[in-house]
């Protein structure tokens, strides 16, 4: 989706395989995380490891989306 | 394929990470033991008032009764569901007691409340707050500290049973377990809610325990006075039986007469062992059978 508005609505070019590979191993991370929340939230447990999925899935897109920018940036 | 294997390498090389990490938050929160703390040799009871040594009191098929323990198990059909009822009074606290799976304080410990009460030696045992499945919740059991971690949120009601058998419904954010311990504090139970207080019940018709369903099986003790209290075991999730939600779990309570009342863990958990035998029907809904949990508290010597 965000590739998509990328090419529809900017002159920017697609991402590169790097940005592409950190971005959506960063959205899958936030998604196995959300998932894992779930699960303990209705068995009514928690794990002191849950924190790693939202950091590492917030750096990994954040990475993946100043990169890309930087690249436009450098392009200019 | 060698194509395949060098365009997709980053794909194929997280997926696995992803999925390894995964599985083995999952094996650490439901599965791998971790014992935190052997239970302490040391008899918190050796100063006590109690003067009973062994179990040599009459039993028939639904009371035990002698000197100092008194226990009646009546059965009765409340909502669609089978109601275990054990009224019991003590001469001392130190007949209320508590134990852990396998003596071992930690997680993923477990052992049946069947093994656990005849290890022990029970007369009466009923499942405990499921510490195990938690990091979080005070853990005070037979007069020792084991977890002093406060709960967060709203869902932080604790049940404290004092030296001379009074019960109070604390707030683990409003209290330290270290000062529950100086005030006299010998069991402190972590899970909830409240069901009754100062008489009343304490919940309303759509409470319920985090996200479970609304009817269950379920465990629960109240107090009449100190040293004379309810349990209350009910079945659920059968044909048989509905399960009770926690307001009508309450109202029972209250109709015996309960001044404060506190919820257990319930569901497949909820088991009633008395004289050698389960009195209840457990199930957690697929198959009947006991359901391995992490601590009791039963009625012993």
């Amino acid at each position: 989706m965000v590739y998509l508005m990328i090419g529809a609505i900017s002159k920017a070019r697609m991402p590169g395989r790097f940005v592409t590979n950190v971005y959506s191993s960063g959205i899958a991370t936030l998604t196995v995380g959300s998932l894992l929340r779930g699960i303990f939230d209705i068995a009514g447990t928690s794990s002191p490891y849950q924190p790693v999925f939202v950091v590492a899935g917030v750096l990994m897109v954040l990475v993946g989306a100043v990169c890309y920018v930087a690249a436009q940036f450098k392009r200019l | 394929m060698k194509r395949f294997f060098k365009s997709s390498w980053w794909a194929i090389m997280y997926t696995v990470l992803l999925t390894g990490f995964t599985a083995f938050v999952l094996l650490d929160t439901f599965v791998i033991p971790k014992a935190i703390q052997s239970v302490s040799t040391v008899d918190y009871t050796q100063n006590s008032n109690a003067t009973g040594t062994t179990d040599s009191g009459i039993y028939t098929a639904n009371s035990y009764e002698d000197e100092n323990i008194s226990i009646t198990i009546t059965t009765e059909r409340v909502d669609d569901t089978q109601v275990y009822i054990a009224d019991i009074q003590l001469q001392s606290i130190d007949y209320l007691k508590t134990a852990f799976a396998q003596n071992i304080f930690g997680r993923n410990i477990k052992q049946t409340t069947s093994a656990m009460a005849e290890a022990h030696g029970a007369i009466f045992a009923i499942n405990g707050d499921y510490y195990g499945f938690q990091d979080y919740g005070f853990v005070i059991r037979n007069g020792i500290l084991y977890r002093s971690k406060a709960r967060s949120g709203n869902d932080d009601e604790a049940l404290v049973i004092y030296e001379d058998g009074s019960f109070e419904v604390v707030s683990e954010n409003a209290v330290s377990a270290d000062a529950l311990l100086e005030q006299g504090a010998v069991q402190v139970f972590s899970f909830g809610p409240s069901l009754l207080c100062n008489g009343e019940i304490n919940v309303n018709e759509n409470s319920e325990v985090a996200k479970a369903m609304t009817s269950n099986p379920r465990t629960a003790i109240g107090i009449i006075s100190p040293l004379h209290y309810i349990v209350i075991v009910s079945d659920g999730r059968t044909n048989v039986s509905a399960g009770l939600t926690l307001y009508q779990l309450a109202a029972i309570f209250k109709e015996q007469g309960c001044e404060t009342a506190y919820n257990f863990d319930g569901g497949g958990s909820s088991t009633m062992w008395f004289n050698g035998e389960i009195v209840n029907v457990p199930t957690d809904g697929s198959k009947l059978g006991e359901r391995k949990v992490s601590d009791i508290v039963y009625v012993g010597y």
